[in-house]
């Protein structure tokens, strides 16, 4: 049994040892092929001998040859900036708005002015006591030249007090006139407030009538009552009562006659006044509606008020047109409103005619019966109670209608008080303004006149000083050179005031953008650039940096092709100089290129510059060269025979590109029979087995 | 008495138990080590390689490695490469192969002829000629090695294999085994086969043979353990790297190769491995009888 076992055992071990071998016999089989199956695939090329016509490539940035910057010499705020790096701008066009605030230069500057003369003065009335004492001419001319001074100084006066001065009179104006206009709008819509003279004229006449209706009622019962005690009446009262408001009507139909004949009047002054106006107006309203006529007012109104409406605003004479249009139509609306008045003067004179002769004709019939007599006074008297109570109520909604009119006109009358008020304020301020405005121009016509007697009296102090002796003409020396002083600085401020004054800064030359350096609310630098601007008409050019031996290729004038700007063909590239690279430590040399064409400057180009041709013994394609942070390198294909056959492997070699062209390179450090890979299935590296491409073509 | 004996007899055993462990512990964590990804293994031994002054791997067991036994992540991407992705090792098995098996199986033939020699042949010449042998046997191999190579450069056969192979089919501890084994054969039993009319080498093959089995599998398997370890004669005597054995390339393991040679270790040994079980009881009996023999 142990022996059987023992048996067993080792003819299952003697089968695993079989399986064993078995298996690594066929991995062993299959294990090239495997291995071949995960190398890199690799084309290659054997080192040749022949010519490279070498190109020298080099890319830059156009350059333009002169730029120009534009540059303030003051702090400056900066209001707007109008113009971004890249625009193209004329000569003239607006680049920047400035602020038009005094800068700090320009007050440092008028304090410096100012102290230089304060300085020459005080030297001027000091110096040279010692001779100067004596002589009475130098004194009063200092005499003079002190008073002077003190004219001038006591009236100082400088433009920009004025200008203040006018800027603050100006705008007192501009709201005078405003609240002119304002109130002159407000008393227009309170003359305007047509409901609330309608109203207050209908409560008048209905009072009118009531007191006419309450005495007439109080007549008839007086009638009554004499009647009922002597049977008789009195007509003579009637026909005095009647007389007396006829004539009381017939006054205010004369009255309104008045106001209609005014109205007339007002109408024929302003219709002469605005005739040449109106007349335009019909004409340019008949250009628009060739139907409207004179006959017609209703439609002529009609079509002036669309023709207003649709006039363009800024349509010469509309406003007079307007104007014209306004106080005619009034003046018209006037005349309407005061005709119906008269009409209804007239109708009311009528009534009061027709009862004037019914009080007479009752007193010619006083023969009636007692009764009938009665009845018939009975009867007026009821009429006349009924129209009492008819005119009472019409007399409260009549005074309901003129309070809510009063009140709404009550509120415009105060504002009108408010701005009247204001505006005699802003009156006494205008000419308040206007007075300080004038004395201030009075007072800087005294200060001119003390400069220049200063500088007269300057002038004489120093002929009459000068050309004593030595210490004097040192003096004198000094003088001078501040008075130069004095002169420059004065220019200075000119000039810096003429700047202020100029808010608008356009560009000088014409060109592109190229920067710009400052931004909309800030304050300029002095003597910084704000923006540059490259001058187009003097063209471009561009660097490129190449070895000492590239450069030895190549002369002054060979043309260059550009390779990379594509829609320009009409670039033209020409080798201008050659110069030291100062980047390059000697060993590299700057070729600069001369660019004309359409280009803008800041623009990358690759450029190609043929070099002379050259035999080389060791020239490979140029897919072959390869290169890292040592240099250039080839790898070449090194192979090694073993007992599963050739092994290939790829050997890393160092080269110096000596030439190349579009497809092949010079090199140096290879030998003539080596094989370079060209093209590779994967990544490759130094040392990695490679596989050599099946049916190499 | 009874209790001490079984305290001594457990206390024994633990230490034993241990010792077995410290020598099992090597080849355990070839096999588990085999298993790991090449970035784990660098993690656990890259303080030795970055310490270690050569690459001889001395340091292999330091302080500072860290010994793991469980893979993070068992792969078999190692034995991927070994066994697939390059034919290189499976070229130096083949090459290892190559030089064993004919040195297992000449030396096999000639030692036993020669034990039957000095068996059979009696003479003062035997007596001298077998102590020769014991003095060679005793001599360490690096001492023959300079002579070794002087006469293969003088045969002409340095860097090819039989610079390996004759020197491996001559050697005096086979000899010395066999001749060993051959002496215990009963004389009577031969001398009854020559009565039977059995020629000497009928002698030599149906009968010394038969009974020198079992020293004859010792023999095989310590030779074939000895040239499949084998590092100095590859490494003087082939100078073609291609024609060198793996037990070559896993001496001069680097850096990079570490899981790498870990699965080679691992199928390098499965041949040994499987020599040893087979002839397991043959090799415990061989050297077992020698023993007795001795003693």
């Amino acid at each position: 049994m142990d022996v059987q076992e023992k048996s067993k055992k080792r003819e299952l071990i003697k089968t695993i040892a079989i399986i064993f071998l078995v298996i690594m016999l066929l991995l062993t089989f299959f294990s090239q092929t495997i291995m071949n199956h995960s190398l890199p695939e690799v084309a290659t090329q054997v080192v040749q001998s022949g010519t490279i016509n070498a190109k020298i490539r080099g890319s830059g940035t156009v350059a333009a040859n002169e730029s120009y910057e534009v540059v303030m010499e003051q702090t400056r705020e900066v209001r707007s900036v109008c113009v971004k790096a890249g625009d193209t701008v004329e000569e003239g066009t607006l680049l920047f708005v400035m602020g038009d605030m005094e800068s700090q230069e320009m007050k440092d500057a008028q304090n410096a002015l100012q102290e230089a003369e304060l300085a020459y003065q005080k030297q001027i009335l000091t110096f040279s006591k010692t001779y100067a004492e004596n002589d009475l001419k130098v004194k009063n001319l200092r005499l003079d030249l002190e008073k002077a001074i003190h004219d001038r100084d006591t009236n100082k006066v400088s433009d920009t007090e004025i200008s203040y001065a006018k800027g603050n009179l100006a705008s007192a104006k501009t709201q005078q006139s405003q609240l002119e206009l304002l109130l002159g709008e407000l008393k227009a819509a309170q003359e305007s407030s047509e409901e609330y003279t309608e109203a207050k004229s209908k409560v008048d006449e209905l009072n009118n009538k009531i007191k006419e209706l309450e005495t007439a009622a109080d007549g008839y019962r007086e009638q009554l009552g004499e009647l009922n005690t002597t049977g008789e009446v009195n007509h003579d009262k009637a026909i005095s009562t009647a007389q007396t408001a006829l004539d009381t009507a017939q006054s205010a139909l004369s009255a309104a006659q008045a106001e209609l004949n005014a109205a007339q009047t007002t109408l024929n002054t302003d219709y002469i006044a605005y005739r040449d106006t109106y007349n335009s107006l019909i004409a340019a309203v008949r250009g628009v509606y060739p139907d409207a006529s004179e006959s017609d007012r209703t439609q002529l109104k009609s079509y002036i008020e669309a023709f207003l409406a649709q006039t363009p605003e800024d349509t010469p004479g509309l406003t007079d047109w307007q104007n014209a249009y306004k106080v005619l139509k009034k003046d018209e609306e006037t005349i309407a409103t005061k005709q119906a008045a008269v009409s209804e003067k007239q109708a009311d004179v009528r009534a009061k005619q027709t009862a004037l002769q019914e009080a007479r004709a009752d007193a010619s019939n006083a023969d009636g019966t007692a009764d009938s007599k009665r009845q018939n006074i009975q009867n007026k008297l009821d009429k006349a109670q009924a129209d009492l109570s008819a005119a009472q109520s019409q007399l409260r909604d009549a005074q309901a209608r003129l309070d809510a009119a009063s009140s709404a006109n009550s509120q415009l009358k105060e504002q009108i008080k408010v701005y009247e008020s204001s505006k005699r304020e802003q009156d006494a301020a205008v000419t308040e303004l206007d007075e300080k405005l004038k004395e201030l121009e009075k007072k800087q016509e005294v200060y001119k006149a003390a400069v220049e007697t200063v500088d007269s009296k300057q002038r004489e102090l120093e002929e009459a000083l000068s050309g004593k002796d030595i210490s004097q003409q040192m003096d004198n020396l000094d003088l001078e050179s501040q008075r130069l002083k004095i002169e420059q600085q004065r220019e200075l401020v000119a000039k810096y005031q003429a700047d202020t004054t100029e808010t608008e800064i356009k560009s000088k030359v014409a060109g592109v953008v190229k920067s710009i350096n400052v931004t909309a609310g800030k304050d300029t630098k002095p003597g910084e650039a704000m923006a540059v601007i490259d001058v187009v008409d003097r063209g471009f050019t561009i660097k490129v940096s190449v070895t000492n031996e590239q450069a030895k290729q190549v002369k002054i004038g060979d043309a260059a092709d550009v390779s990379n700007y594509y829609w320009g063909n009409d670039i033209q590239a020409t080798l201008e100089a050659i110069t030291a690279d100062p980047e390059g430590g000697g060993q590299k040399r700057l070729l600069v290129f001369r660019i004309t064409g359409d280009i803008e400057a800041g623009t990358n180009i690759s450029l190609s510059i043929g070099q002379r041709s050259a035999n080389y013994d060791t020239i490979i394609p140029k897919s072959a060269l390869r290169e890292d942070t040592n240099g250039n390198f080839v790898l070449v294909v090194t192979s090694k025979s073993t007992p599963l056959g050739n092994r290939y492997t790829a050997t890393r070699a160092d080269v110096q590109v000596l030439a190349q062209d579009d497809n092949n390179a010079a090199v140096s450090g290879l030998a003539a029979n080596d094989y370079v890979i060209t093209t590779s299935s994967k990544p490759l590296d130094a040392g990695t087995q490679v596989r050599m491409v099946e049916n190499p073509s | 008495m009874v209790k001490n004996r079984y305290l001594a007899r457990t206390i024994l055993t633990i230490i034993a138990a241990c010792f077995a462990l410290a020598f099992l512990m090597p080849t355990a964590l070839t096999i588990t080590n085999s298993f790991m990804t090449q970035s784990e293994i660098s993690a656990n031994y890259g303080q030795v390689f970055k310490n270690a002054s050569g690459s001889e791997g001395k340091t292999y067991i330091a302080e500072t490695v860290n010994l793991k036994f469980i893979p993070d992540k068992v792969t078999f991407s190692q034995y991927i490469t070994t066994l697939i992705k390059s034919p290189d090792y499976l070229l130096k098995f083949w090459n290892s192969v190559i030089l064993v098996a004919p040195i297992v199986l000449l030396q096999l033939a000639v030692a036993s002829l020669t034990a039957y020699g000095f068996t059979r042949w009696r003479g003062k010449v035997r007596s001298f000629l077998f102590f020769f042998y014991v003095i060679l046997m005793l001599m360490p191999y690096q001492v023959t090695l300079v002579p070794n190579y002087l006469v293969s450069d003088w045969l002409g056969l340095l860097d090819t294999r039989w610079a390996i192979i004759f020197p491996g089919m001559f050697a005096p501890f086979s000899v010395f085994l066999l001749t060993k084994s051959m002496r215990r054969i009963p004389s009577s039993l031969i001398e009854a086969a020559k009565l039977d009319g059995s020629s000497e080498w009928q002698v030599f093959t149906d009968i010394c043979l038969p009974q020198c089995r079992s020293a004859l599998y010792s023999v095989a398997i310590l030779v074939f353990i000895d040239y499949w370890n084998m590092v100095e004669q590859p490494i003087i005597l082939l100078k073609d790297a291609a024609q060198q054995p793996l037990s070559v390339y896993l001496s001069t393991i680097n850096a990079n190769e570490v899981g790498l040679a870990f699965a080679i270790a691992t199928i390098y040994m499965v041949p040994c491995l499987l020599l040893f079980l087979h002839g397991e009881d043959y090799l415990v009996e061989g050297i077992a009888h020698q023993g007795s023999v001795k003693g």
